[in-house]
């Protein structure tokens, strides 16, 4: 069947409209749906004092150990625990590092990560971080005797 | 003065012209003032300038968060005790002054320096914890860090170091 | 119009100039240059690193608290560590209130015994590497109580006169003449044994 020119014009002109109200949708659509992250959180010990002969502890990789050392001030550090997980857009994702600490991480529009530091069941730090740039999320603090705990979170 | 103690003073240059004459005479005569003299020069020259270099073991971004955390938390205790000593009558200009202090704040806060202000508005910590933030550009690392004396947060098991302990 | 302040060029009284117009951006800079000094300082009063650092942050803080009384008069440097002096001052006073004197410190309350000890006339750090010299200088001012070391390191590293150091230790100037002079004593003692002891 051929459209007559008047019809075919006005049939042209709904599927331009459509395919740009579309276009237009799929683009708001995909800016504020959180996205899919994946995480790798690794609890570490700091401390100043020698290598424990521990098979529960590994020295850190070195380019991890490199940048803590940077920051702060222990000479040594040690793996305790490394966990992944994939980050499904805006549920929560628990993470247990060790006994008494844990991770909750949940992506939120606009790119943005909130994590949550649970110590003895209680939140202790919520933190906001943006996962537009590549950089890690570093939750730490004072452990006995002068050492220090870490909790290094990366996300791609 | 007794008389070591103006030996030391002649070498510190802390006595006058005519102390110095008395002293130096003193010198010519007495060997164990002598040798005093010599001993607190070496003393002071040694000591001078052997000052022990030590760095501050802390980063530049870490040391900082912790004074601007400082300031902030002074400024809120001055603000603080103002308000609550206030008398009756003062109470008219109560409103006033705390909309000025909190003009007051909003400009400590906006012109407080680089990333600091903003990590401070995306974190909460429980109330009774004590946490600084700070952002490495150079490590590419943002951090919170719980600062607790008596440690009573820690995540790594006490097995972990009891094994460390046993094996030390 | 003015041309920005560029900190990482900027002289140490322009930041000071625009840390009292409130610039923090430049008091950081500030922090970042003079804070090793600062904390070496109180490192060296302290002797303890946890409160050597503590310190030298309160230092920090109550600066930028009075940076307004900062007339030009000394460097920033030396206004600085005159701040950083004094808080490790009132916080050894404290410390001595809780603690019990030492027997160096009631010798040297009785009086004398400095003048008991033998003259070491020849310098027993003569020819010594310059590391080496510090670090025995530094191991024997450990060994010093803390009114005696505040008096050393007020004079020879910061070097104040007598009557400065009267000021900023709050006695008088003979306290000061006899705590040097013992202090003086007792360090070319403790140097001439860790001289014995490296050669035995």
């Amino acid at each position: 069947m051929r459209l007559k020119p008047k019809s075919s014009r006005m049939f042209l002109r709904a599927l331009l409209i459509l395919m740009v109200v579309s276009a237009w949708g799929w683009q708001v659509a995909t800016a504020t749906a959180a996205p899919e992250a994946k995480v790798q959180a690794i609890l570490v010990w700091g401390t100043d004092e020698i290598k424990p002969d521990n098979k529960s502890l590994k020295q850190l990789d070195g380019k991890l150990h490199e940048k803590l050392a940077k920051v702060f001030k222990w000479q040594h550090y040690f793996e305790v625990s490394r966990k992944s997980s994939d980050l499904p857009a805006g549920k929560s994702q628990g993470l247990k590092l060790s006994e008494e600490c844990s991770v909750e991480i949940k992506v939120l529009p606009e790119n943005v990560a909130e994590v949550k530091l649970i110590g003895k069941g209680k939140t202790l730090v919520t933190r906001r971080h943006s996962l537009a740039k590549a950089e890690a999320l570093v939750l730490a603090g004072d452990d006995r005797n002068n050492n220090a705990w870490f909790v290094v979170l990366n996300f791609n | 003065m007794n008389i070591e103690l103006k030996l030391q003073a002649l070498v510190d240059g802390e006595l006058d012209a005519r102390e110095v004459r008395e002293v130096e005479a003193l010198l010519a005569r007495d060997e164990f003032a002598s040798l005093l003299v010599q001993e607190l020069k070496w003393t002071k020259s040694a000591v001078r300038h052997s000052e022990a270099g030590v760095a501050l073991p802390e980063t530049r971004e870490f040391f900082w968060s912790k004074v601007e955390r400082g300031i902030a938390a002074e400024a809120r205790n001055q603000a603080a005790p103002a308000a609550s000593v206030a008398p009756a009558w003062w109470t008219k200009l109560l409103f006033p002054a705390s909309g000025l202090a909190a003009m007051v704040a909003v400009l400590f806060v906006m012109s407080g320096p680089r990333s600091s202000s903003d990590d401070a508005l995306n974190e909460n910590v429980a109330e009774d914890i004590n946490a600084y933030s700070f952002h490495s550009e150079a490590e590419k690392m943002s951090v919170v860090y719980v600062s607790d004396e008596n440690a009573d947060f820690s995540p790594v098991g006490q097995e972990v170091k009891n094994e460390t302990e046993a094996e030390k | 119009m003015a041309k920005p302040l560029d900190h990482k060029t900027a002289t140490d009284v322009e930041l000071v100039a625009a840390s009292q117009a409130g610039d923090m951006v430049a008091f950081e800079e500030l922090v970042a240059r003079h804070r090793d000094k600062i904390y070496a300082r109180a490192f060296s009063m302290m002797r303890n690193e946890e409160e050597a650092i503590d310190l030298a942050q309160e230092a920090w803080v109550k600066a930028w608290q009075r940076l307004k009384q900062f007339q030009g008069d000394s460097s920033f440097a030396t206004w600085m560590t005159r701040i950083v002096i004094n808080l490790c001052l009132d916080q050894l006073r404290r410390q001595k209130r809780t603690r019990a004197e030492s027997i160096e410190q009631l010798d040297e309350e009785l009086g004398g015994v400095e003048r008991q000890m033998p003259v070491v006339a020849s310098n027993p750090t003569e020819g010594l590497e310059r590391a080496e010299l510090r670090k025995r200088i530094d191991k024997a001012m450990v060994q010093l109580s803390y009114e005696h070391r505040t008096v050393l390191i007020l004079h020879e590293f910061e070097e104040m006169e007598y009557k400065q150091i009267a000021k900023v230790m709050n006695c008088s100037i003979g306290t000061v003449m006899s705590r040097l002079f013992y202090a003086r004593r007792r360090l070319a003692s403790l140097l001439q044994s860790l001289k014995k002891e490296q050669q035995s």
